[in-house]
């Protein structure tokens, strides 16, 4: 075989290689342009739009292990990339507008998302440890510059600084837990990890397991490693908190799986104590502050941490239908989180910015339809049928009862009847209370429609929800 | 091939109110037409519903098409006489709600309706589902059209109502989810049906019967958990108060019909003192509590409470009565049915009637009104029938009910028919001083002097509920005869044991 079928053959069944050319185009475009200039935005959707083409039709024929064993494709991974791509297309899109406006410079900030999204996928398809760990990287560096991006804002700063310290230190631990997993069996590979690892009666392992745990967990967000994530949602700028809370939750997901799953899956009644006190901690903490937060944001954080809490419970069963309910989640959990802030983002061009709650007042007056489609979405974050919300929580409440974890389940749902306290005072805000009539733009078209579909498939995935739940179940078994 | 004669009822005021919510503030004139001829064809179905339904006490047009597959989740629909007869209540009510919101309401009255037709849709889809799924989506759906009802269209301390609706109910249901859950990891399946015949231990009912009673409790409500409903009742809309006491109330005592009775017998027959207990105390101190009221929207809600409570009462006494007395026990449960039908009849007339005076004067308390005969003699005739049937005096409807539930409490305990008959004297008391109040007297300004007489549309509504709450009361026999059979498949059920 020639060097140049060879290339080609990489190119069509890779879709990071694509990505990373990709991401170093829109960089040296971001330089020689100005910042107004859409041509880096334009050319980040094209790359997007390959690499969302290559990562789907790599379902086919692609599947199998790359560069001895490092890089993997399996259905899981074709799965969780293209839906990592699609969000990031739409992320992009909804973050224009607010991009082009502030003077942010676009360059930069389309190219540090390319390059974020490479390292999620990489973490998608790692079969390595040091694989993991290096995607993890490259999508931390890239978000810790975003937030920082906007630079003349103290909140925005303080953001970064506590997001680089933490995450800092949280890398350290996972670094930390690795190198001991590599000396107790001498191995990175996480197939081989999986085969050497059987019980975890020593306290080396014990040890590792605690260091990866902790680290993933601080990666996800989960109480009592959440600091970093309110000042993060309340300092960044809208578009990067947009990206911080929709993509990265994917990767989170696959970052427990890569870790715990393929690699750790025969001590998993270990690590899924761990996970269990991580779990009701982040429900019943996230659910509980959430109601004292005045700053929308900082509410949409915590109540994260609560939603972390759900994903965290599909994982500690232990089984395919557990993790294939926790995929689910963390999909609609990501449209969710994506559409909120894509409201957010819509509402501010034209001309409302929200911060805080208050600012939501008669929101129904002045903007009927966004405010519809915040309802929605409020609803589905409380899990309330006729929204795909109520799915994503029967779905993990199934596999929690079914393995006869009662009083988990019955704590997950009283924390999410005091979540659905703060979600309806978002609906009582904008339909209940009387604002002051200011006159706004019309809702931009692009933006607009794109935003409606997207919030409106809370309702059509509740309706029809047989395709999604049967592909996240699928890729598990 | 049939008509989806079950899935048009619950569609197509859905449909609807998506279509009104679509065409926008506008069109308002029309969409009122809109409504009340979806809300006419609704009640069309209903009869042919009614008409064409078997004399058995089976599930009948059954539809049944596979939702999701992965947990044997099923768009499954299928009616019995309880159900049937819930839902002709269900749009008869939808019904006078959209005819007497024509001129009442000033804001938005197209969302209004079309919050009604949503709310109507999923209430019968409630009545109609047999997959546990289904029911429990009707179930907390429901809760969003009337959260907004309450909410935007309240009154002035609406916010706390509503959310305190919300969350009571919202948290009764979240255990009733936790319960379905583990009957699915029983049974495998959600069919309410396969739940009926699954073996389960003394232990493990127990608790399944306790998250069942949190659940349908708040609904019903039950002392102690009603006191969010005097609070919803005063700040909701006129229709809201009626929708809310002649049919949400009604879904918890279905939910002991279907859930708590027959999924769990055993259970139920060693905690029917818990239950009879909360009932008497309903009866009885809520009655009290109702006569103490000064706002009359207040008072009706009591004594909604109040009525409820024959009906858990009605169906949980079967367990006291002599061992082998069917006919009892039969009457106790028809008791508690035709008491839901009735009240819905009986409350929703009372809130419509408090609605009248509300649009006239702006005031819901007892106090300032006085005389309203002198200028009102129709409403005044309309409203002294309600409140008479309201204290269940013979010949009204809501005599028939509480009558059966006495009777077959006799044979439980002779206590049991004494605290119950004690409504008797109480629901009078505080009826008939409401009305004594209100409608007799002297005039007491010139505001009641002056006050306009119902209109024709508010004359058609509550007078087509006197005429049922005179035709229940004087000749209840079609309905006991109509619903005979399911109540008696629902016994077998409920009167038989399901330990392993």
């Amino acid at each position: 075989m020639d060097i140049q079928s060879i290339l080609i053959e990489y190119f069509s069944r890779i879709p990071e290689i694509t990505l990373l050319l990709g991401a170093c185009v829109v960089l040296m475009a971001g330089v020689f342009s100005s910042a107004q200039n859409s041509w880096t935005y334009l050319l980040s959707q094209i790359v997007l739009l390959l690499t969302i083409y290559i990562s789907i039709t790599s379902a086919t024929n692609s599947t199998g292990q790359y560069f001895n064993g490092m890089y993997v494709i399996d259905d899981l991974a074709v799965l969780t990339k293209s839906a990592m791509s699609i969000l990031m297309f739409v992320v992009l899109l909804y973050s224009r507008d607010f991009i082009n406006r502030n003077n942010f410079s676009a360059g930069e900030y389309y190219s540090l998302a390319l390059f974020a999204l490479l390292g999620m996928m990489l973490i998608a398809s790692a079969g390595h440890l040091l694989m993991i760990y290096l995607g993890l990287e490259l999508l931390s560096l890239s978000l810790y510059a975003l937030v920082a991006m906007n630079r003349d804002d103290s909140a925005s700063s303080e953001a970064a600084i506590k997001y680089f310290v933490l995450g800092a230190i949280a890398s350290g631990f996972l670094l930390y837990g690795i190198s001991l997993m590599y000396g107790l069996t001498g191995t990175l590979y996480l197939p081989e990890l999986l085969a050497r690892i059987n019980d975890a009666s020593g306290i080396g392992v014990i040890a590792a397991l605690i260091f990866i745990v902790i680290g993933v967990a601080f990666k996800l967000g989960a109480v009592p490693f959440h600091m970093w994530m309110p000042d993060i949602y309340q300092g960044a700028a809208l578009p990067v908190t947009l990206l911080v809370a929709s993509v990265p939750k994917i990767a989170g997901f696959m970052l427990a799986v890569r870790l715990l799953v393929d690699g750790l899956q025969n001590i998993h009644l270990y690590w899924q104590q761990i996970l269990m006190a991580l779990a009701l901690l982040s429900l019943v903490a996230g659910n509980l502050i959430a109601i004292a937060q005045s700053n929308l944001r900082r509410m949409l954080a915590y109540s994260t941490i609560g939603h972390v809490g759900y994903i965290l419970l599909g994982f500690l069963i232990g089984d395919a239908a557990g993790y294939s309910a926790a995929l689910f989640y963390t999909f609609i959990y990501a449209l969710m989180s994506s559409a909120v802030f894509g409201v957010l983002l819509c509402a501010a061009r034209m001309g409302l910015n929200i911060t805080e709650l208050s600012d939501l007042q008669g929101l129904s007056k002045t903007m009927p339809w966004l405010a519809f489609l915040l309802l929605l979405l409020m609803f589905s974050m409380a899990g309330i049928p006729m929204t795909v919300g109520f799915y994503a929580k029967l779905n993990i409440l199934q596999v929690v009862v079914a393995n006869g974890q009662i009083v988990a389940a019955v704590i997950a749902v009283i924390t999410s009847v005091i979540g659905a306290f703060y979600y309806l005072r978002v609906i009582k805000l904008m339909y209940f209370d009387e604002g002051n009539d200011q006159v706004f733009a019309d809702m931009p078209v692009v933006h607009g429609s794109l935003l409606s579909v997207h919030s409106l498939l809370v309702v059509v995935l509740f309706l029809f929800p047989q395709y999604l739940i049967g592909l996240c179940n699928s890729v598990f078994s | 091939m049939e008509l989806p004669l079950l899935s048009l009822l619950i569609w197509m005021p859905i449909i609807a109110a998506i279509m009104i919510l679509f065409a926008g503030r506008g069109a308002g004139g029309q969409m009122k037409w809109f409504a009340l001829v979806v809300s006419l064809v609704e009640l069309v179905a209903s009869l042919i519903l009614l008409q064409r339904a078997l004399p058995h006490g089976k599930f009948q047009f059954i539809e049944q098409h596979v939702w999701i597959e992965r947990f044997n989740i099923y768009y499954a629909l299928g009616v019995d006489g309880i159900s049937i007869t819930l839902i002709v209540l269900t749009v008869f009510m939808t019904l006078l709600i959209v005819i007497t919101s024509w001129r009442n309401i000033k804001k938005q009255v197209s969302h209004y309706l079309a919050a009604f037709l949503l709310l109507e849709g999923l209430m019968i889809g409630v009545f109609c589902a047999l997959d546990a799924v289904l029911f429990y989506v009707f179930f907390e759906a429901m809760l969003i059209p009337m959260f907004l009802i309450i909410g935007i269209w309240g009154g002035p301390r609406r916010v706390y109502a509503t959310i305190k609706f919300f969350l009571y109910t919202f948290l009764g249901s979240v255990f009733m989810l936790v319960a379905l859950l583990y009957l699915y990891s029983q049974t495998n399946t959600f069919e309410i049906a396969a739940m009926y015949t699954v073996p389960l231990a003394l232990n493990v009912q127990i608790l399944l019967f306790l998250a069942f009673l949190v659940a349908f409790a708040v609904k019903v409500p039950m002392w102690p958990v009603h006191t969010w409903l005097p609070d919803a009742h005063v700040e909701a809309p006129t229709g809201g108060s009626v929708i809310l006491a002649a049919i949400m109330l009604k879904i918890g005592g279905y939910g002991f019909l279907r859930f708590n009775l027959p999924i769990t017998p055993d259970a139920s027959r060693s905690l029917d003192w818990l239950l009879i207990a909360l009932s008497l105390i309903a009866i009885v101190y809520i009655g009290f509590v109702a006569l103490a009221q000064k706002d009359m929207k207040k008072l009706i809600a009591y004594s909604s409470i109040a009525h409820m409570g024959f009906v858990t009462m009605g169906f949980f006494v079967i367990y006291q009565i002599t061992p082998g007395n069917y006919d009892f026990q039969a009457m106790a449960i028809q008791g508690g049915m035709i008491q839901m039908i009735s009240h819905g009849f009986i409350s929703g007339a009372l809130f419509l009637c408090v609605g009248v005076l509300y649009d006239r004067l702006h005031s819901r308390n007892i106090e300032d009104y006085r005389g309203v005969v002198n200028s009102m003699p129709k409403f005044a005739a309309l409203m002294v029938l309600f409140a008479m049937a309201n204290s269940g005096l013979p010949g009204t409807s809501g005599f028939v009910g509480e009558f059966m539930v006495i009777i077959a409490s006799f044979d439980a305990s002779v206590w049991y028919a004494v605290f119950a008959a004690i409504t008797l004297i109480v629901g009078a008391a505080y009826s008939l001083w409401l009305v004594k109040r209100t409608i007799f007297g002297e005039t007491l300004n010139n505001n009641i002097a002056t006050l306009s007489d119902l209109d024709g549309r508010e004359f058609f509504a509550l007078a087509s509920l006197a005429v049922l709450v005179l035709w229940l009361g004087i000749w209840p026999a079609p309905l006991v005869e109509f619903i005979q059979p399911s109540i008696e498949n629902v016994m077998h059920f409920a009167l038989g044991t399901k330990l392993p």
